[in-house]
């Protein structure tokens, strides 16, 4: 089975540190989205597995056979990996047929079963209809689906993804999505996602894996991403949210609603550990919770969303169904919090 | 783990046929002349390096030849590049009819081009003769000059950089310019400021190409130079070589390794600066820029055509003339012309006719074999690093920039003796020639292979590995049909150039085994100019047909194979 395992990966290009000694799992028919901002090093982590880049330093293992370890080095194209780029690379001097046909005619697959595999990936991706046309006459989505057929005419394991969908407008990722999803279910493939982009992320795999400056930042379900984030960056990277000082508080504390009311009215110079309040446990009231003043009010459409300043000068970010007054007085009841750990 | 080997050894095979070719036809011909310069340097003083170099003669050349170069680049780069920019990207009329004619200047062999250019302006100009306003006779030939070698150089090398510039033009994406426009920019603004930056890395190539040749043309500079006593490297070469001195061989070794270290030098500022300029363009698939002349046009359509009149038709017909009448000197009336030069050289001369013969299958199957090693090459250079890659190209550059004299010598001192291990005799055989072909214009082959491929999306690549292609396999199912319209021009480009080529073949011909080039040298060294005319005459109507039969090919090649059809 195509259980991939990536042990204390490093890469370093002439000046610079890209990746920093990456060690992850990824079960055979994981899918796995690789999330981080730019230059986090997950795209140079992408194409050490598709083995376009040499670690610096580290291991790559899939099924226990080893791909890169001391004096191996599987090529790319003896990985048997599946890959769909941002730029779709559709080979231009081939039709849409012939793109899709290529990895059959290097597997030496000809004839009937050839044509048939082409004629079934055609149909998972619904393009029947312009089999015979130019990449170049297709729109971007069409010319994604095409390079997701490429890929899947060979049913491989393991299938990488580098930000297949960054080119593409908002309706038809999510089309696109839905196809990703669709392919993953039939094949049981093994699937490396990267994007920078966190709502793809959530809603398409098992796991995420967040990097940043060329490091994990945090392993887990889109829940425990969302729900636990370990620290204020990744609480800042993933959805909204503010990061808010309090007093000391050990780990083993459970953070009551009372209990962060009393907190979060403390004297900032009191405070030296750190929460993340998501805004959708930050209430607004006019009887009950802490005193805070409106900033800013936003409409989005299902919601307006406030952002308010608390009698400790610290900011918070809550929902609101009706517009507020900037500078109105107001109160906050504030649900729940999720203690960081220590920075220090 | 059988296909892991086998795949490791196309990699390995393709490394090493790379690493042999260029050994062969680059690096053995060099280490010979280096060890034939330094063959006495422990002598300190004494050596024939040092002494050479302590010659006067050999600055007052190199001081000429960077002079004649240097003009001579600046006229074909403007020449060039203003064909490139106003056939490639406007709206001009009948544009493969004005490439095909630019085109024909480079096609013409240089000795050639000089002497229809003496004969336009000299005192025994046909025309000027025919016309009756000849200057008279014992007044200075103007072209017999430094900046008459300049001009015929610039003339003979611009085709050399409209042709990059082309290649560089044809993949702007017209998005590039309606952005500009989008953001205000006049046309004036878009020029300046989008369309010569992205047009840079190709000017900077072709300018270098330029440069490169008119270092070691020497055709013009012999026949426009010597009898005004204007020596430049390559003319001091081949005077010392027909000099005989004692140690003839070791001084013409020596001048060579000096033009050889300005040519690295050349490469290594053409390197530096395209580094600096160069970004991934599209390729030729997107829609073309075409800028409208407007009002404009039939000016600018007026300017080429003169140009064209002085750089093309003009020496062109005093060469038909003076091919047409009985002796040189004489003016063409209906009393005096005749076609006795053309009878004589088709069917009473075999030598010409075996001429005619040799130089096609020389060019063609230098073209046909540099093709096919070309795309390897270039594919295997691009994976190096770039200080490999650097010095790969400089190294493949030498032979071409070496003066073609000077390569000769080289292969003369290889193959003077029998090939090691396989004893054969090379030596007075055509094969040498054909040997010296190939050293020489594997450059001009890899050059625009080189830079397709640089400008190729890397994810095709990537994506073709991914799905398991090999090494070959990734070779000609994706590398070569898409970079096929550059490995076509290169081809043509050796072809065009090899089948005049005068200098390389001047030393290794051998009886029966005449080049074009050598048979029109020895004919006008003779006195016979009309004949040499004459078969100058036929070589440019033989070329003409095969552009044009080519041509009518064109809708069956990539787009964009063919120069002078855009």
């Amino acid at each position: 089975m195509a259980h991939l395992s990536i042990r204390n990966l490093s890469k370093t290009f002439v000046d610079q540190q890209v990746v920093n000694d990456i060690s992850l799992e990824v079960k055979a028919g994981e899918f796995v989205a690789l999330l981080g901002p730019s230059g986090s090093g997950k795209s140079t982590l992408l194409r050490m597995l598709a083995g376009f880049e040499n670690p610096t330093s580290g291991r790559i293992y899939l099924a226990d056979q080893p791909l890169h370890a001391e004096g191996i080095h599987v090529p790319p194209e003896l990985r048997k990996f599946g890959m769909v780029f941002q730029s779709y690379a559709l080979w231009p001097h081939m039709s849409v047929e012939e793109n899709i046909g290529y990895p059959l005619r290097v597997a030496g697959i000809k004839g009937d079963e050839k044509r048939l595999r082409i004629k079934r990936a055609l149909e998972t991706v619904q393009l029947e209809p312009l089999a015979k046309r130019d990449p170049s006459s297709l729109s971007g989505g069409q010319r994604q689906r095409v390079a997701l057929a490429r890929c899947l005419v060979t049913e491989p394991q393991v299938v990488l993804l580098d930000e297949p969908l960054a080119n593409l407008d908002r309706h038809l990722r999510a089309t696109m999505e839905e196809h990703f999803r669709s392919f993953h279910q039939r094949t049981g493939a093994t699937m490396i996602y990267v994007t920078h982009d966190q709502g793809e992320a959530m809603s398409l795999a098992d796991t995420i894996v967040v990097l940043n400056q060329g490091k994990i930042e945090q392993t887990g379900s889109a829940q425990q991403i969302y729900g636990s984030p370990k620290n204020a960056w990744l609480a800042g990277f993933i959805g909204s949210g503010c990061v808010l000082k309090v007093p000391v508080v050990s780990d083993q504390d459970v953070l009551t609603a009372e209990k962060l009311q009393v907190l979060l009215s403390a004297k900032l110079s009191e405070c030296s550990r750190q929460v993340f309040i998501r805004p959708q446990f930050v209430v607004i009231s006019n009887d009950q919770g802490l005193e805070a003043c409106v900033c800013a009010c936003v409409y989005k459409g299902e919601r307006y969303e406030i952002s308010l300043k608390l009698l400790n000068g610290q900011k918070i970010q809550s929902y609101h169904q009706r517009p507020l007054n900037i500078g109105a007085k107001t109160r906050v009841f504030i649900h729940q919090a999720k203690l960081l750990e220590d920075a220090r | 783990m059988r296909s892991l080997l086998k795949n490791v050894n196309q990699k390995a095979w393709l490394t090493f046929f790379l690493l042999l070719i260029v050994f062969l036809l680059s690096v053995l011909p060099s280490i010979q002349l280096l060890v034939k310069a330094l063959q006495n340097i422990t002598l300190g003083e004494n050596s024939t390096l040092v002494s050479v170099f302590k010659e006067p003669i050999t600055w007052l050349a190199l001081g000429h030849s960077l002079y004649t170069a240097g003009l001579g680049t600046l006229i074909a780069v403007l020449l060039g590049s203003s064909f490139a920019f106003v056939l490639t990207l406007t709206n001009i009329r009948l544009p493969a009819l004005w490439v095909f004619c630019f085109m024909l200047p480079m096609m013409i062999p240089p000795q050639i081009t000089a002497l229809s250019w003496l004969q336009l302006f000299g005192p025994a100009s046909p025309i000027l003769n025919t016309l009756g306003i000849a200057p008279a006779l014992g007044s200075p030939q103007p072209m017999y000059s430094a900046f008459g070698i300049a001009l015929l150089l610039g003339i003979q090398h611009a085709p050399l950089v409209y042709l990059a510039l082309r290649a560089q033009l044809i993949c702007l994406p017209n998005h590039y310019i309606e952005a500009a426009r989008v953001c205000g920019a006049q046309s004036t603004q878009v020029w300046r400021d989008i369309i010569i930056p992205l047009a840079w890395p190709g000017l900077i190539s072709g300018t270098a190409l330029a440069f490169v040749a008119g270092l070691g043309n020497f055709g013009i500079p012999a026949m426009l130079g010597i009898p005004a006593g204007y020596v430049v490297l390559p003319t001091l070469v081949y005077q010392k070589m027909a000099g005989f001195g004692s140690d003839m061989l070791g001084e013409v070794a020596s001048l060579s390794i000096l033009i050889a270290l300005i040519v690295f030098a050349t490469v290594l500022a053409q390197q530096w600066l395209s580094k600096r300029a160069s970004y991934p363009l599209a390729g030729p698939e997107q829609q073309k820029i075409l800028f409208s002349l407007g009002k404009w046009r039939l000016l600018t359509e007026s300017t080429l055509a003169i140009i064209l009149c002085f750089i093309l038709i003009a020496p062109l017909l005093a060469l038909i003339i003076s091919s047409l009448v009985p002796a040189l000197g004489m003016a063409l009336n209906t009393e005096t012309v005749t076609t006795a030069a053309y009878v004589e050289i088709l069917f009473r001369q075999e030598s010409t006719l075996r001429a005619f013969i040799n130089s096609f299958s020389l060019a063609s199957s230098s073209a046909i074999v540099l093709m096919l090693v070309s795309l390897p090459i270039a594919y295997q250079i691009s994976s190096y690093s770039l200080q490999w890659r650097t010095l790969i190209v400089s190294i493949i550059e030498i032979p071409f920039a070496i003066p073609g004299i000077v390569l000769a010598v080289a292969l003369i001192l290889l193959f003077a003796k029998p090939i090691p291990l396989v004893n054969i005799h090379i030596y007075g055989s055509i094969w040498i020639i054909f040997l010296g072909y190939l050293c020489c214009f594997l450059s001009v082959c890899l050059k625009p292979v080189s830079a397709s491929l640089s400008q190729l999306d890397k994810s095709f690549v990537e994506a073709a590995k991914i799905v398991g292609a090999k090494p070959l396999q990734l070779l000609r199912h994706i590398l070569w049909p898409l970079t096929a319209p550059a490995i076509f021009a290169g081809g043509l480009l050796v072809f065009l150039i090899s089948v005049n080529e005068l200098t390389v073949s001047a030393l290794l011909w051998s009886a029966g085994n005449e080049t074009l080039g050598v048979m029109m040298f020895n004919l006008d060294e003779s006195g016979d100019s009309v004949l040499a005319s004459a078969l100058s005459v036929l070589v440019v109507i033989l070329v003409a047909t095969l552009m044009a039969l080519l041509s009518l090919f064109a809708a069956k090649l990539p787009k964009g194979v063919i120069p002078w059809l855009t």
